[in-house]
């Protein structure tokens, strides 16, 4: 009996063979011996004749079956993923688009199971990907190559995602992109699709290594006009990409308050699903906690980890910009190399001297798209660039542009952009020229105004001795004087060469010592309280060890029982050394970076202290306005403080906190030259300042309505907010006057008493009044 | 009280219109527009035009276009218009050699068809396309005996069970010797996943197949009678001399004449079609077995004495003569086919019947060999 009920559920199709099979595997064996022989001599006719390839849809239906199920029979189907790619990788071409779609979404689904590794599916399918050119578009007419290529585009990118989640797959990253690079090394255009998987992959924060970068550069340097725009554009674009994709990301995330949940089930009443949703909630908050930290995302934006950004802007200037085969480019696209090239110059302060002489030919105001390669320009300007290169630009910029003939955005644009010159190197420009170009504050346009003001600004805090006397302002005069009696004309500019931003101590430390020194403390008497860094910067649950203090001699001394950040003993430097080099590592929040950063700057100071005393004396002998005497005093006395401080005591996080207060208060940054500008990029649609043109009478009607859509005037009188029908009152009002006029109601206000009219008078004020509230 | 407006319109409708020179009369009002547009689709390959070229050709090419025309209507969606095909070509069988190759290519795919009758009509046709050009099949043969492997292991009872042995039985009965020399094991494999007998003695798939035998194997007595009697022909074609061919006066015994050389047969053309098709230098199929594995089976097949072959060498070993077919066979069938042959016999009926002729068979063949020996 047992037997006919067997045969009954006997299934005739693939399908639900496929069900029962995975349900039971052994007792099915049989079966699937039988379609497995049935693959094969489908295969073999397969082989036999692959051009003329009807069978297609039942050899896609046992192909997908077989991949399903052989898992269970591992040793039957040992040979399946061979044959498989063998079919794939050479007969490809004469395969139906559906049946190579099926094949190769089934390898994709043995990877899954583990029966072929990621490398050897990667191998399969990546030569498909760029077999098909674009030359023999007819050979591919009917193969929907479009298709396949999107198919395995996406199975690529999603391999590699989840080959990487949890720790990266080096091994596999490295492989592939020793594929990409092969692939770039091919003159033809297909190189394209390893600007377009690296871009994907880097957007998505799974590749974020220089080897990558190293890849991109390649392809920016590709003589293939789209594979270089597509690694251009890598540079200036994916940082932004990426991080607006990571932003998204966490924004989905946030969904649900842990702290808010634990309070509803204190308050409401306790039920197994509200416990059991909060456990859920918990699970899901830890998992993510889990998966952000064990993905080691670097966050170097793309430009900082070139390996030899010299040679590589040389390369682009040369064979992209100057070269002889920079025709192959439009204007926009050399553009955009002129915007990576100053880019590259700015972040890196590299010397690439012809670029400055290329720019000349483009600055005219008639050029079009003049801003952006203006922008480029004040992009390509460092202190580290000798000023006679960029001042050529600025002459150029301040003959074509600044003159009273021109419109005013054109001037605009042109003082502005020479400002930003300016800010980024200050030498390049000489004083009658700078003074000329001051003159222009007095213009009636507007936007020339401002750029010009700005422009006085910039060089009250450089270099005031270069402006005119009516245009250095109080502060800089002031200052000005007090140097001049010391140094004298022309001593006060910058000069050229001479790094300002090199620190050596803790900056802002004497003004700490100072702040001490008035408020009455001591460095005996510690605050437990300061150690405290602000809960909110690091989750609770990220902080491995809080801050223990252990009593010792007498003194307090405060460590941090795993990690050793703050551990800083003055007394013993030697050990000190060594565990900073550790915990620069660890540190991640910004907070803690500039800490670290102010801590190794102190223990440089602890290390030679009679060093640190000349540099400063240097960098800041134009600035300090004091005489000589004060400014030697002053000078010792900083010493004097910082050694007193730094090795009595220990620097608190409250104290790093009140330094920058300090610093702030006291304009620390403007005297340090602090305001590096070289890695900033430059907006092109700032340059030509804001220039009001002339309104049409349809915008000026618009702006005015705006904000005035929904308002109404006139009476509200018969107009109803729901549509109903006449009320009683409605009606009342409405009668005929002389049927009512015998009416009580209306007969009964002649006879009312004088006080009581006056009351029905009184109301019927306070009430109108109080219409409409 | 009509108003004036009214009036006017009224009185307009009366007034004649005026002709004028070189504009056309404004039609009436109740004018109502005949005509229309039409579009037409071009059926070239339908046209009556070409059937009147193709009759001012002569009478043979005439037959050329006509079956070349209806081969294009194998792949029909309707299964009786492919039935139909199958029977014209049939009786329209041409005289033009060349062109059978066309017949069988395109209508050995329909072995596969999931209409019976299309099957049936297949089969007869395969026959009078043999009858009509001896030693036809066996020029095919592998492309037939590809798809007859895959019915036979068709997941469709009806396909598997009535028609793939039909088609066998054709061959068996018209290329016999040519299927057996190349084909022998994979057929003989195919047989026995077909009657759901396994060749591994495992105890665990024995008794898998015995649940399973009634499911996959011959759901039906009288299938399975069909299945048991081709069998019988296969075996008895395969390892038994083909007396016919001795004795059909086309085949000289080489060893028997009296030559220059004695080795002089070896360099004459060959009598038999595709002498060395299990070379397989010209086929394009999987390599069943990787390198590594084949090694292993090699070192383990040498391991054993007596050269028996197991059930691992069958994939590599071709049986082009006869020794070599009577080896494999008792060193791997025989004990299976004579164990599930009995079980069968025990079924009684025309079943046991007909394997009790085989096991008669296998008698035969142990006598022969012992005599051999």
């Amino acid at each position: 009996m047992g037997k006919i009920r067997r045969a009954a559920i006997l299934p005739t199709n693939i399908i639900l063979l496929q069900n029962v099979v995975r349900r039971d595997p052994e007792s099915y064996h049989e079966e699937f011996l039988q379609q497995y022989a049935h693959y094969e001599s489908l295969r073999d006719i397969f082989l036999m004749n692959p051009s003329a390839s009807e069978k297609g849809e039942s050899f896609a239906e046992l192909i997908g079956f077989v991949s399903a199920v052989c898992s269970c029979y591992p040793k039957e189907t040992e040979n399946f993923p061979n044959e498989l790619k063998e079919i794939l990788l050479n007969n490809h071409r004469n395969l139906s688009p559906d049946l190579r779609e099926k094949i190769i979404s089934c390898l994709t689904m043995l990877r899954n199971k583990d029966v072929i590794s990621a490398e050897s599916l990667i191998q399969t399918i990546f030569p498909l990907l760029t077999a098909y050119g674009v030359k023999d578009s007819a050979a591919t007419a009917g193969q929907h190559v479009k298709q396949l290529r999107h198919q395995i585009y996406s199975t690529l990118i999603s391999l590699l995602k989840s080959v990487n989640t949890g720790a990266k797959n080096q091994k596999l990253n490295r492989s592939t992109q020793a594929l990409l690079f092969n692939l770039l090394e091919q003159r033809g255009p297909q190189g394209l699709w390893a600007t377009k998987l690296t871009r994907e992959l880097w957007k998505r924060g799974i590749w974020d290594d220089s080897r990558t970068i190293e890849l991109m550069s390649q392809a920016a340097v590709h003589s293939d006009v789209k594979i270089s725009i597509a690694g251009a554009k890598f540079f200036l674009g994916a940082d932004k990409e990426r991080d607006d994709a990571f932003d998204e990301e966490s924004s989905d995330e946030d969904g649900f308050d842990m702290t808010a949940l634990k309070h509803k089930m204190t308050i409401n009443k306790k039920s197994s699903k509200r416990a059991k949703k909060l456990e859920q909630v918990a699970k899901s908050i830890k998992k993510k906690n889990n998966s952000k930290s064990s993905t080691t995302y670097l966050n170097f934006s793309a430009i900082h980890l070139l390996r030899d950004p010299q040679g590589f802007a040389e390369q682009l200037f040369e064979t992209h910009l100057s070269g002889k085969h920079s025709n192959k480019f439009d204007l926009d696209q050399k553009i955009m190399f002129m915007n990576l090239v100053s880019r590259l110059i700015g972040t890196h302060k590299l010397t690439v001297l012809g670029i400055y002489s290329f720019f000349l030919k483009y600055l005219t105001p008639k050029q079009r798209n003049v801003t952006q390669i203006m922008a480029a320009c004040a992009q390509a300007s460092h202190d580290l660039v000798p000023p006679e290169s960029i001042s050529t630009i600025v002459r150029k910029i301040a003959d074509e542009f600044v003159s009273d003939g021109v419109a005013a955005e054109v001037a605009s644009a042109g003082i502005n952009t020479i400002r930003e010159i300016l800010t980024r190197a200050p030498l390049a420009i000489e004083t009658p020229l700078l003074q000329d170009l001051v003159e222009y504050k007095g213009s009636k346009a507007k936007a020339v105004a401002t750029a010009a003001k700005s422009l006085i600004s910039l060089y009250r805090e450089v270099a005031p001795e270069m402006l005119l006397r009516k245009d250095r302002g109080k502060t800089a005069s002031i200052e000005l004087q007090a140097g001049g009696a010391r140094a004298g004309g022309n001593g006060g500019l910058p000069q050229f060469g001479v790094e300002s931003s090199t620190v050596t101590s803790i900056p802002g430390i004497e003004l700490l010592a100072k702040w001490k020194v008035q408020q009455g403390l001591d460095g005996t008497e510690e605050n437990d309280a300061d150690w405290e860094v602000d809960e909110d910067e690091d989750n609770a649950s990220d902080i491995e060890g809080d801050w223990v203090s252990v009593k010792d001699d007498g003194k307090d001394i405060v460590l941090s029982d795993s990690e050793d950040e703050q551990d800083k003993d003055s007394g013993d430097a030697e050990e000190e050394e060594e565990e900073e080099s550790d915990s620069e590592l660890e540190l991640s929040s910004d907070e803690d970076e500039e800490k670290d950063d102010n801590k190794k700057r102190a223990v440089d100071g602890d290390e030679d202290e009679e060093e640190k005393a000349r540099p400063k004396k240097k960098t800041k002998k134009s600035r300090v306005a004091a005489a000589e005497l004060k400014r030697a005093q002053e000078l010792e006395e900083k010493e004097k403080a910082m050694t007193e401080l730094l090795s009595s005591s220990i620097l608190t996080p409250a104290d790093f906190a009140k330094i920058q207060e300090l610093r702030v208060e006291a304009g620390y940054e403007k005297l340090m030259g602090g305001n590096q500008h070289n890695e900033d990029s430059v907006d092109s649609t700032t340059l030509v300042g804001k220039v009001k043109y002339k309104q049409l009478r349809e915008e000026r009607i618009a702006l005015a309505n705006e904000g005035k859509e929904d308002r109404e005037f006139g009476s509200r009188r018969g107009k109803r907010d729901a549509p109903h029908s006449t009320t009683n009152k409605e009606k009342a009002r409405k009668k005929n006057f002389v049927m009512m006029i015998h009416k009580k109601s209306v007969q009964g206000k002649q006879k009312l008493s004088l006080r009581d009219r006056q009351k029905v008078l009184r109301a019927h004020i306070t009430k109108q009044k109080k219409k409409g509230y | 009280m009509g108003s004036k407006r009214k009036k006017t319109e009224k009185q307009k409708d009366f007034v004649k219109k005026k002709l004028k020179v070189g504009k056309t009369a404004a039609k009436p009002d109740n004018h109502t527009d005949t005509s229309f547009s039409s579009r037409a689709i071009s059926l070239p390959n339908q046209s009556l035009n070409r059937k009147q070229t193709s009759d001012s050709l002569d009478d043979k090419k005439r037959e050329e276009v006509d079956i070349t025309h209806h081969l294009s209507l194998v792949k029909h969606h309707a299964s009786t218009t492919r039935k139909e095909v199958l029977s014209y070509v049939e009786q329209h069988l041409p005289s033009n050699p060349s062109l059978y190759k066309n017949i069988i290519t395109s209508c050995v795919p329909l072995i596969v068809d999931s209409s019976q009758s299309v099957r049936n009509q297949l089969s007869s046709l395969l026959i009078a396309c043999a009858k009509n050009k001896p030693g036809l099949l066996d020029l095919h043969l592998k492309s037939i005996i590809l798809f007859i492997h895959s019915a036979m292991t068709h997941i469709q009872p009806d396909i598997r069970n009535s028609s793939s042995v039909k088609f066998l039985a054709v061959l068996v009965d018209y290329s016999g010797s040519s299927l057996v020399r190349s084909y022998f094991i994979k057929t003989l494999k195919s047989f026995f996943t077909l009657l759901a007998w396994t060749l591994d003695d495992n105890k665990k798939s024995i008794s898998l197949a015995i649940t399973t035998s009634s499911a996959t194997g011959g759901s039906t007595k009288k299938a399975r009678i069909g299945h048991l009697l081709v069998l019988r022909k296969f075996l008895a074609v395969a390892l038994f001399p083909n007396d016919e061919d001795l004795n059909g006066s086309k085949v000289i015994d080489i060893s028997n004449t009296c030559m220059i050389h004695p080795l002089s047969g070896k360099y004459l053309i060959p009598s038999s079609s595709r002498p060395y098709a299990p070379l397989k230098l010209f086929a394009k199929e999987m390599k069943t077995k990787s390198s590594s594995t084949q090694n292993t089976t090699n070192s383990s097949s040498t391991g054993i004495d007596d050269g028996s072959f197991s059930l691992h060498d069958l994939s590599t070993l071709s049986t082009e003569d006869l020794e070599t077919r009577r080896k494999v066979f008792n060193d791997v069938f025989l004990k299976p086919m004579v164990k599930n042959l009995n079980n069968f016999i025990k079924e009684g009926g025309e079943v046991g019947r007909e394997a009790n002729s085989i096991l008669a068979l296998i008698e035969k063949l142990k006598a022969e060999t012992k005599i051999e020996k």
